[in-house]
């Protein structure tokens, strides 16, 4: 079976437990405003070019300004082959299931030291379930232990699919209150908290994974909100706060996307994010961490 | 730190750097004594040199300039560094002896080869370890007493051919002379008010005196004498401190239990020894190691390896280099220590693998005891302890090697016909036609300096005699030979090959880009590297961005390292040296993938003539782009058992990309599995802001950097400038 992905992440060492490889999966039913990866939310192929690095010779035949481009075609490709120094590039491809697993079995000395193993990230996992499984069963087979990163919005079947095969969930809670999630995502957040909730009620290991933007999404309420859930939720092990960064902006410029201009332009203060944790920490006994 | 500490480092720095330390110290000034040193060669002239060098060291050892002070726990001799005798009598003998040896056409070919850096050929006398063991059980009375043991069992077995009389007389000479010296530095110290070190050091100098060190101090004082002796008066002998931690883990304990010393005054002690050496400024660093197994095996790390690097650390100094010898069972708690040094920029630590060596040697004939105490001897190697001296006087430069291939013979830069006729580039129909020629020119050049190292080392004693080494080697003793000469068990001789990964890059890029897609033709491609890429920039950014390169756990790339490595050393492995040992094959670069690069022409791979070559078998500058699991599993791709001496990788990674808990438990995971997957030695730096700077300004340099943003890293260069600058801004405020 194949997929579309917009690449791999050796030693990879935040998304799940040990030394991993992460593959990001494409496509995204969120469109998070301070989203990290907007090359990873169109389900196809997209063309970046990296302006900063192009020399402007015209080998691409202007294509690199022409962005942004989704599914290119066969013409297109080829011209972005032709960039010598590879600003232009194509974010994503189509593997097969075993190719995947071809590419994260190079590490598998580095996960037996390490306790690590794969991690399916995205995007979302859930966009392309019949993918996802396909990997966590070949992993399996192999001995590969697996993460599962997901923003929670799709499908329950799936995600409890995956279970028996998911050493843990990386769990997104992003916004508490379900209007604002809404506005800051695309879509409320009511089919991820359900979800949420019938993945801890069938007994999988969830980390909540929070990412948090000053004065967007870091209100009190949804601090209280995420230290109740954790609370509640037996089976969530530990919080990640994930602190805001601008680093993405210039993800978008290569696709020639805008980035929301409401988002912060540096990055929060120490004490900020020493607040969150302390903040959460104080309101619920599971671990608060950076990963 | 306190006011004392201060004094005694400002002390210790000027005893190693100013030129008017030894102005009013008891002895003939450093120019006059070699004045008087050459007279003495002119003297013992028709004396064998062993005997000339004897008489040399001796002379050095009773009249040179010393100094003790209350601010020091070791003592300050005016050979250090300045290696006198290398001028009075080694230079003018080493001369002599390639004179000698080497036709006027054979030292054309070696000028010839070494100008355009495509071989060299040195004498090697920079990488042994004596038998620490024995220096301590034995010290100066005792080594000399054993000399004259085996002198005279050797007179026994042979009493009508007494021609190793110059070899256990030079040898008596020079450990008489160490007493001499002793005497001479106990008199200065008698001058020094009785309390705390100059009082500590009179006791110490005077058991050192009558036998062999009792205290840790003594110890420790015996080693550094051993060493100055050895490597800055007999010259060039002692690489390595050894594995320190082991060797003096018995005087510390007895300390301990005896009240002899707190583990505060150990500390002090340490302090002092290691600001020595950071003092001196040595250009290669002096290294010791720690770790290993016990003949027990258990592992060797113990209370005193924690103390020693808490110490290095609280110093925070570079130098010496360290090693560890990485075992399955080394303490985590140990690694985790000096990983967390290397964390915060103490990048010269580097880990060697146990398994490694031990798999290696065995394979290579040497006991399980062998290979289970075997040492690190210089940056990396590894050797039988007490029993060997491994040399390196051959270096290839594989990427020049690729030159000539591309040329048919002819050298670039010189024009002259340094290689093999295999065939002009318009001749190669197919890749695997040309890789052949690359293998035959990579041969020849090997084939025909093999000879020469052959002449070169067969008498390393004309050049250099070695006695206060040999006189701490047992078979050296019981068979009256050199140590250094053949007089080792083991004598082994390695053929470094540099530039590897160039090399792999640029045939992969052959492979490709002419014979596979047929972008251009071989003769297109030779043209256009002849004129360094000038006017064909676009294609020279197309090579160096193609991300199909070694390090990257990519089949073709690494497929052509390995074999070109494993080619080599099928041939020259075991190949017998001519002091009684075998040839070896080594993967290390040393210092060439810099020094040599002027004198590099452009490569297919896209670098320019200048450009750093790779180095040891790490990726080239900028092209490990798949992190360090991808050059890790690249490596672990050797068989490590072909190349004894050296199979090192340098691993680049940011302080984002190893932070907190997580990123620690990362790093010694990727050591533990380097090492248990045989893997030989492994050195990471981790990068910090200025860095950061360097590579936005050098991009092409740092194309390998990550960092971590958020839940992901990413290259440096693949985010922008603006990205950039936030990042370093951040870094700022680490």
């Amino acid at each position: 079976m194949s997929g579309v992905i917009l690449d791999y992440e050796h030693f990879a060492i935040h998304d799940g437990p040990g030394i991993r490889t992460v593959v990001f999966l494409k496509g995204c039913p969120l469109r998070c405003i301070w989203c990290h990866t907007p090359d990873s939310q169109a389900k196809f192929p997209e063309l970046a070019c990296k302006s900063e690095r192009c020399l402007h010779c015209g080998c691409c035949g202007g294509l690199s300004g022409q962005l942004p481009v989704v599914n290119p075609d066969e013409s297109q490709l080829d011209a972005v082959s032709h960039c010598p120094v590879r600003a232009l590039e194509c974010r994503g491809k189509v593997v097969s299931a075993e190719e995947v697993i071809a590419e994260a079995a190079k590490d598998m000395c580095f996960y037996q030291e390490s306790g690590g193993g794969l991690t399916i990230s995205g995007g979302e996992p859930l966009f392309q379930p019949e993918f996802t499984r396909e990997i966590l069963h070949l992993a399996d087979a192999k001995g590969i232990r697996c993460c599962i990163e997901s923003c929670g919005w799709g499908d329950y079947k799936h995600l409890q699919s995956f279970i028996p095969y998911t050493e843990a969930f990386l769990f997104d809670w992003k916004v508490s209150d379900p209007e604002l999630h809404r506005r800051l995502t695309g879509a409320d957040n009511l089919l991820i908290r359900e979800n949420l909730c019938k993945l801890n009620a069938d007994g999988a290991a969830i980390f909540l994974r929070c990412p948090l933007v000053p004065g967007i999404n870091d209100q009190d309420e949804h601090l209280d909100t995420i230290a109740r859930l954790a609370e509640e939720l037996t089976n969530v092990k530990a919080i990640h706060i994930e602190p805001y960064h601008p680093m993405a902006r210039g993800k978008y410029l290569e696709l020639n996307r805008i980035f929301d201009p409401q988002l912060p332009d540096g990055f929060p203060p120490a004490e900020l994010i020493d607040h969150y944790i302390s903040y959460i920490g104080q309101r619920c006994s599971k671990p608060v961490l950076l990963p | 730190m306190n006011r004392h500490w201060e004094e005694s480092c400002a002390y210790m720095e000027r005893k190693y750097t100013d030129p008017d330390f030894y102005q009013d110290a008891p002895g003939i000034p450093l120019a006059e004594l070699i004045q008087e040193l050459k007279k003495l060669e002119e003297r013992d002239r028709n004396l064998p040199r062993v005997m000339s060098k004897a008489h040399a060291v001796a002379f050095t050892l009773e009249n040179m300039q010393i100094a003790v002070s209350d601010l020091d726990y070791f003592p300050a001799l005016a050979s250090c560094q300045k290696r006198p005798t290398t001028r009075s009598h080694m230079s003018d003998w080493g001369f002599k002896y390639v004179a000698q040896i080497f036709s006027a056409a054979e030292q054309q070919i070696i000028a010839d080869c070494r100008d355009p850096r495509v071989v060299q050929l040195r004498t090697d006398f920079d990488h042994s370890v004596p038998d620490w063991d024995a220096v301590l059980e034995l010290g100066f009375s005792g080594l000399l007493e054993r000399v004259c043991r085996f002198e005279e069992s050797k007179r026994s077995e042979f009493p009508a051919h007494p021609e190793y009389q110059a070899f256990y007389e030079s040898i008596k000479i020079e450990y008489r002379a160490a007493l001499v010296l002793l005497d001479r530095l106990i008199a200065e110290a008698e001058k020094l008010p009785p309390h705390r070190k100059g009082g500590e050091l009179l006791r110490a100098l005077r058991q050192l005196r009558s036998g062999k060190a009792e205290t840790f101090y003594e110890a420790l004082l015996q080693i550094w004498l051993f060493f100055q002796l050895s490597e800055y008066v007999d010259c060039i002998q002692t690489r390595s401190f050894g594995n320190l931690d082991r060797i003096l883990y018995p005087y510390f304990q007895r300390d301990i239990a005896g009240g002899r010393f707190t583990e505060a005054d150990i500390r002090e002690i340490i302090r002092h020894f290691l600001y020595q050496i950071t003092a001196m400024h040595y250009t290669v660093g002096h290294p010791f190691y720690f770790g290993g197994t016990n003949a027990d095996g258990s592992s060797a790390i113990n209370r005193l390896s924690a103390i020693l690097l808490e110490e290095y650390a609280d110093l925070g100094i570079f130098d010496p280099k360290l090693q560890i010898k990485v075992s399955a069972d080394t303490p985590p708690d140990f690694l985790d220590f000096a990983l967390n040094l290397i964390r915060s920029g103490r990048n010269s630590i580097a880990f060697v693998g146990e398994p490694c060596i031990v798999r290696t040697m065995l394979k290579h004939g040497y006991s399980l005891r062998e290979a289970q105490t075997a040492d690190i001897k210089g940056c990396y190697e590894y050797c039988a302890r007490g029993s060997t001296v491994e040399t390196a006087p051959l270096t290839i430069n594989t990427a020049k090697i690729l030159g000539l291939t591309l040329r048919n013979g002819v050298e670039l830069l010189s024009g002259k016909p340094l290689g093999l006729v295999t065939g002009k580039a318009e001749s190669f129909t197919t890749f695997k036609q040309f890789y052949r020629a690359y293998l035959k020119q990579l041969f020849f050049q090997i084939d025909r300096f093999i000879p020469l190292v052959l002449r070169l080392e067969k008498d390393m004693d004309m050049i250099n005699p070695a006695p206060f080494f040999s006189g701490t080697v047992e078979n050296s003793l019981r068979t009256a030979q050199d140590g250094y000469a053949r007089g080792c068990r083991y004598n082994n001789t390695n053929i470094w090959l540099c530039g590897m990964a160039t090399t792999a890059d640029s045939l992969t890029a052959i492979k490709r880009y002419v014979f596979d897609k047929k972008e251009l033709t071989l003769p297109e491609l030779v043209e256009i590297l002849d004129r360094d890429f000038e006017g064909n920039e676009l294609l020279r950014q197309r090579l160096l961005h193609d991300p199909e390169k070694y390090g990257n756990d990519m089949e073709l790339p690494d497929l052509l390292a390995t074999h070109v490595a494993h080619a080599a050393a099928r041939r020259y492995n075991g190949k017998p040296n001519s002091r009684g040992g075998f040839f070896t094959m080594s993967l290390h670069a040393s210092n060439r993938f810099i020094q040599w690069a002027d004198q590099v022409e452009a490569t297919p791979d896209g670098r320019k003539r200048g450009d750093e070559l790779s180095k040891n078998m790490s990726a080239t500058q900028g092209n490990a782009l798949k992190g360090a699991t991808a050059i890790i599993n690249s490596v672990l791709k050797f068989d490590s058992s072909c190349f004894m001496a050296d199979l090192p990788v340098d691993i680049m990674l940011h302080p984002s990309e190893v932070k907190g808990e997580a990123g620690l438990a990362a790093m010694r995971a990727l050591v533990m599995s380097f090492i248990k997957n045989y893997g030989h030695a492994i050195h990471f730096n981790v990068m910090d802001c200025d860095t950061l700077r360097k590579a936005q300004n050098e991009p092409e340099k740092y194309r390998h950097l990550q960092v971590r943003i958020c839940g992901w890293n990413v290259l440096w260069n693949s985010i922008p400038k603006a990205e950039q600058d936030a990042y370093i801004r951040q870094a700022e405020v680490l």
